[in-house]
């Protein structure tokens, strides 16, 4: 049964350019779509465009069955939350629907149980990790049994675990006949999903070679191993050892950072993170830190850069104790969400900014934006751009400072196969020059590239050395 | 379709949680004794902001205490007082210090009492956000206005902390990127326009985003298909 179909579909962005020309796409019952592609190819429209037609302005036919309910799931879930509680926020589809009080209980309980989010009905939405909300969302959307789910990129967003949830509760919707459209770069985590593979390649959908794991269960698979963006990169964690005190070869290179007895708590909350031996970065070190969603990534960077206080312990970034606005050009820091930094009317201006306030060359921008291939941006406007994009606009702002430190909270979300290699090279090429970089993920990537790696689990943060790190 | 299936699932787990029935039902109870209470506190705030300004200065003193406890009652429900005394701290500086660039300082006692107004409006309506779950809040408003007009002023009280922290988040991600924003800066009034730069322009872009996604978000999850809406009962 077709749920939806695209038929000869234009789509003009700006004045000028096509976004899509005569894109083609018929979605049937039961079948599972995934679509990849550059970054800021408009794969994140597309979804937007299938699911609500009427708010764009486009050329051909885009047709819906008459049965069919769409629930889409957007990449940022912030954005999407609309209640305090979780159970609210999962009732709100049913509310809308004039569906009974009295019979809301059981469709929400289950929604939850579906997504694994198996937690009291009145958890405030606010207490959740991102990854927790990403699940919440996809609840939101089950409770009204659509048709037809859109996905957006959730590799990006969700840990291993949540990826291995996410496919369980695709696989069981698949065989009800729901249909499934992914967008997502990363497209190996769902490979026996995915019946037909599309490349999204100057506004027009082509088929893509879809690479069958060999593996019967491939949801077992993803969660035994710890996969990567890239084939170099799939190394897991067991590549590792635990460092003793002072068993690395430092070749007389300074200490950058330190911490020892950390404990970072809320007020009235349980410890989030604790660091019980002395934890250090030594310029010219790449360091992973890896947790899964919600373990206090995030909280450890706000400490760190001097954004957060309450914690207890000792931190010491560039021999000094971390407070707002003391380490200058020293220190660059890449939060999640980094759209949130722009202003500027340009891309060049963008990350002119920085280099003005510290006096710094303004032909630094111009190099690190040649360096990550974002020269043809230079002039476009930043709000302008796609969510991977900007990322990348906000990742070189920070970079083109040459901080000592530079701090990177989930850099490679959004980020394609063309732009992930030019971060890469421009990390390596930084750290070679005596920076030294931090950056956070909820899975173990980079292996080769680390030379060592920070893992949190059950709220305690390690120290591991990389053996096949470049230290 | 949609209601089809939801009676096949109702009937599944109705079987499951017969036992619990007479929770539910005591839950029901409850979240409706919660929304009375909620209507009063709508009523009570309007009333008291409404007093802020009609009040005579001699009894102000009378609405101060009044709004004391209810920073009390805040305070005691866990909210964050913080934010709210940093708002009024400046508020009452710029307001201050600007009576006393124009009339000089015979007039700071008139300046006090404007700030005191300002601050005795505001202050029922952070109380009312803070003790008051928004979904309650838009149940009772959608009494009295349309459903979408009280979705949009409950959605609004709702992404306050979130604004909050974004305003937050922005402001430390500028100041290390260089910006000329930090307090002592902030002094010359020269660097206010990079406040307004590298902050609130920002925050509006994000404020403009967050609408259009919410917007997004309700109409993909029907709440345009009807003018009526039920509640889900267990706040």
């Amino acid at each position: 049964m077709m749920l939806l179909a695209l038929h000869q579909v234009e789509l003009q962005q700006g004045n000028s350019t096509y976004l899509y020309q005569n894109l083609n796409l018929q979605i049937n019952a039961g079948e599972c779509h995934c679509i990849s592609g550059v970054t800021g190819c408009g794969k994140t429209t597309l979804l937007q465009l299938m699911a609500m037609p009427n708010q764009f302005n486009y050329q051909g036919e885009i047709t819906h069955s008459d049965e069919l309910i769409i629930g889409i799931i957007m990449q940022d879930p912030h954005v999407q939350l609309i209640r305090e509680t979780i159970g609210a926020e999962v009732a709100f589809g049913l509310e809308n629907l004039l569906v009974r009080p009295i019979d809301m209980l059981p469709l929400v309980e289950q929604a939850l149980t579906k997504v694994g989010l198996v937690l009291p009905l009145n958890t405030p939405v606010d207490h959740l990790s991102l990854g927790q909300k990403y699940r919440l969302m996809l609840a939101a959307q089950l409770v009204f049994e659509p048709n037809l789910i859109l996905i957006d990129e959730p590799w990006a967003q969700l840990d291993n675990q949540g990826i291995t949830d996410l496919c369980k509760v695709l696989l069981d919707l698949l065989n009800t006949g729901v249909g499934v459209v992914i967008v997502e770069h990363n497209t190996y985590p769902f490979t026996q999903l995915i019946n037909y593979q599309w490349q999204l390649i100057s506004g027009t959908l082509i088929p893509a070679n879809k690479e069958i794991s060999s593996s019967e269960d491939f949801i077992e698979n993803i969660s035994r191993h710890s996969v990567s963006q890239h084939d170099i990169d799939k190394i897991p964690l067991t590549m590792t050892h635990p460092v003793k005190q002072g068993a690395l070869s430092l070749g007389g290179r300074p200490c950058v950072l330190s911490m020892s007895g950390l404990t970072i708590q809320f007020a009235n909350q349980n410890p989030l993170l604790h660091i019980n031996n002395n934890v250090t970065m030594h310029s010219g070190d790449i360091v992973g830190l890896f947790g899964e969603n919600g373990c206090g990534k995030t909280n450890l960077f706000n400490r760190i850069v001097g954004v957060s206080a309450g914690y207890k312990g000792q931190i010491s970034l560039l021999g000094k104790t971390p407070k707002l606005g003391i380490f200058g050009a020293n220190l660059g820091f890449l939060m999640q969400r980094p759209s949130r930094q722009l202003f500027e009317m340009t891309v060049q201006q963008e990350l002119e900014f920085s280099l003005k306030r510290f006096g710094l060359p303004l032909s630094n921008a111009t190099d690190i934006l040649t360096q990550l291939n974002l020269m043809p941006l230079a002039l476009h406007s930043p709000h302008k751009l796609s969510y991977g994009q900007q990322h990348l606009v906000a990742f070189a702002s920070v970079l083109c400072i040459n901080p000592k430190v530079l701090l990177l909270d989930d850099p490679f979300a959004g980020l394609d196969d063309n732009y992930f290699p030019l971060v890469i090279k421009a990390l390596k090429h930084f750290s070679e020059n005596g920076g030294a970089v931090i950056f956070s993920s909820h899975r173990h990537i980079l292996s080769s590239l680390i030379s060592k790696c920070w893992l949190i689990e059950r709220q305690q943060l390690t120290e591991h050395c990389v053996l096949n790190g470049t230290s | 379709m949609i209601s089809l299936k939801s009676t096949k699932h109702k009937k599944c787990r109705l079987t499951v949680i017969a036992s619990s029935v007479g929770e539910i039902n005591c839950d029901v109870f409850h979240s409706k004794i919660k929304l009375i209470i909620c209507s009063a506190a709508i009523i009570f705030s309007i009333v008291l902001s409404m007093s802020a300004f009609l009040v005579q200065q001699e009894n102000l003193a009378y609405l101060l205490l009044v709004n004391v406890f209810l920073l009390f009652h805040a305070w005691c429900r866990q909210a964050n007082l913080a934010p709210l005394i940093k708002l009024f701290f400046i508020q009452s500086l710029v307001t201050v210090g600007l009576y006393a660039l124009l009339y000089g300082g015979e007039r700071l006692f008139e300046a006090i009492i404007v700030v005191t107004r300002i601050i005795l409006v505001m202050l029922p309506s952070w109380w009312l956000a803070c003790t008051q779950s928004s979904h309650q809040i838009s149940q009772v408003l959608g009494l009295l206005l349309p459903t979408k007009w009280a979705f949009v002023v409950t959605t609004s009280i709702k992404v306050l902390p979130f604004i909050g922290q974004e305003v937050r988040d922005i402001y430390h991600i500028q100041c290390l990127r260089g910006a000329r924003i930090t307090p002592k800066e902030l002094i010359n009034p020269i660097n206010w326009y990079e406040l307004v730069q590298c902050v609130l322009f920002p925050l509006l872009i994000q404020l403009l985003s967050l609408s259009k996604h919410i917007a997004h978000s309700a109409n993909q999850r029907h709440f345009d298909k009807s003018s009526k809406h039920t509640h889900w009962p267990f706040n």
